[in-house]
C-alpha cells in the first residue's frame, strides 16, 4: 500500500499531518519530520493501520 | 517559532519583500526618519534579518527579526507599522514559512512531492513516501 502524507496548514499557520498506509512506529517517525517546522504543535491523525500494527505486536509477545 | 533563517527570508520574499538583509551579527534598525529605533532595547534595536524601510514602503520603519538565545527569530515591529504588519500579516507570514520548511524537510527526507492545493483557505501539501521502511 502506498504511503501518502498529507500536510494541512490552516489560516493561523498551524499544521496537521494525515498519514495513509503507515503502520505502528512508522507514523511517529514521519510525524517527527514535520514537527520540526512548527515545534510540537503538529497534530497527528492516526489511521486504523496504526492500531492494527500495535495490536499485532501485543499478540506476538 | 522561526528557526530556519533561509525559510524565513523566502517567506518574506513571498510576502512581497524581495530585498531582505541577512546578518550573522545583528544590525541596527532605523525608523522612517533614519533614526535608530529603541522599541525593545534602550541601546538600540538590532536584528539579524531585516527588511529596510524603503523596501517596506511608505513612511515605514525597518522590519526586523532578531536571533534569540534559543535559536529562533522573533519579530521587531514598530507600533507605527502595526497596521500593515498586523496579526493577519503575521499569520500569513507564518503560513508561508511553515510551507517552505515542510517542503525543505520533505525533500531532505527523500519524500516525493505530489502536489499543493488550497482548500477553504487551507494549504494542503501531499507527499509520497517510497522509502524502504
Amino acid at each position: 500500500m502506498a504511503k501518502i502524507i498529507t500536510v494541512v496548514i490552516d489560516e493561523n499557520g498551524d499544521q496537521s499531518v494525515d498519514l495513509e498506509g503507515y503502520q505502528g512506529k512508522g507514523c511517529s517517525a514521519v510525524q517527527k519530520v514535520f514537527e520540526a517546522a512548527v515545534g510540537k504543535s503538529t497534530k497527528a491523525t492516526k489511521k486504523p493501520e496504526y492500531f492494527k500494527q500495535a495490536k499485532t505486536n501485543t499478540l506476538q509477545r | 517559532m522561526y528557526k530556519d533563517r533561509g525559510c524565513l527570508v523566502a517567506a518574506l520574499n513571498g510576502m512581497g519583500y524581495n530585498i531582505v538583509e541577512v546578518h550573522d551579527i545583528a544590525q541596527q534598525l532605523y525608523d522612517f526618519q533614519g533614526r535608530a529605533t529603541h522599541y525593545l532595547d534602550s541601546t538600540g534595536d538590532r536584528a539579524n534579518v531585516i527588511v529596510r524601510r524603503h523596501i517596506v514602503g511608505g513612511a515605514a520603519n525597518d522590519l526586523g527579526f532578531a536571533l534569540q538565545p534559543d535559536g529562533t527569530y522573533s519579530a521587531i515591529i514598530s507600533e507605527f507599522d502595526n497596521h500593515k504588519h498586523n496579526a493577519d500579516w503575521l499569520k500569513a507570514l507564518k503560513r508561508s514559512y511553515v510551507e517552505k520548511v515542510d517542503m525543505k524537510l520533505a525533500k531532505a527526507h527523500g519524500l516525493r512531492f505530489l502536489g499543493r492545493k488550497v482548500i477553504n483557505g487551507r494549504i494542503q501539501l501531499q507527499y509520497l513516501d517510497s522509502r524502504g521502511n
